[in-house]
């Protein structure tokens, strides 16, 4: 399992704020290790992000996404104290969901 | 979106399996991994994959902030705004990159930008970004130099 996301959700105005922070290697596929070897792709595939159930962003990821991705967006309708679920998959079969209150 | 644009694509939905109707009644968003618009190694190759036909027509309500000159190309900051009102999905590419897609979101109703990630660039290129709104496809693109590429090699 991969180690937790820090996730920070902030009401501005009408809108909140997301800002996630994932840990993953985001491997492309394409380096070599020291031995010649290529390392295999392992990257995050997909990512979404749920309010009250409803799902408010999502994506689709390649390898060209940065090690250790960051993640900014807004969404409209929600409010302070409610929770923020964030949830990523990868190529190789690996997930993760955290959550984080409004503040 | 004209009417025999929209018959086609309902023929196409009748003819194609389940998940397969999906991604031929709604270029470009979350089904751009079954499209293999990932796979795409050129940009042209991968808008077609992602948008089907639809040309993209370059605008100013898309702006991208970026460095204009990254001394790291494995962590690129990129930050899109849009004005554009119902937008349906937005798709970020690295032209030059080994591979040219980044990244395909879908854009809800509830949704804001603006939208920020950190890309690898594997040299100096545009970064591209094409944004569907209203069922129209409208792009905006910025350089950025790259003093140490991004994918190893």
């Amino acid at each position: 399992m991969a180690d937790p996301m820090k996730i920070r959700a902030a009401l501005q105005g009408d809108v909140v704020e997301v800002r996630v922070l994932m840990a993953h290697e985001m491997e492309t596929g394409t380096r070599k290790d020291a031995s010649g070897k290529v390392i295999p792709a392992h990257f995050i595939q997909t990512v979404s992000a749920t309010h009250n159930g409803n799902t408010v962003f999502s994506a689709h990821w390649g390898p060209a996404i940065a090690k250790n991705p960051f993640l900014q967006f807004k969404f409209k309708g929600g409010s302070k104290g409610d929770k923020v679920q964030i949830t990523w998959t990868d190529n190789q079969g690996d997930k993760r969901t955290d959550e984080a209150t409004i503040s | 979106m004209n009417r025999r644009n929209v018959l086609g694509r309902l023929l196409g939905c009748a003819l194609l399996p389940a998940v397969g109707a999906l991604s031929a009644c709604f270029p470009g968003v979350a089904f751009a991994r079954q499209q293999g618009a990932f796979d795409a190694k050129t940009p042209r190759e991968t808008i077609e994959k992602l948008f089907n036909a639809l040309q993209p027509e370059p605008t100013k309500q898309v702006r991208i902030v970026a460095p204009d000159i990254a001394e790291n190309g494995t962590v690129v900051p990129i930050t899109i705004e849009s004005d554009l009102s119902g937008v349906e999905s937005v798709a970020v590419l690295a032209r030059d990159n080994p591979r040219a897609l980044a990244a395909v979101a879908k854009i809800g109703k509830r949704t804001a930008f603006p939208l920020s990630l950190r890309v690898k660039l594997a040299k100096s290129q545009d970064v591209q970004v094409l944004v569907l709104a209203q069922g129209k496809l409208y792009t905006a693109s910025r350089p950025v130099r790259v003093s140490v590429g991004g994918c190893g090699g």
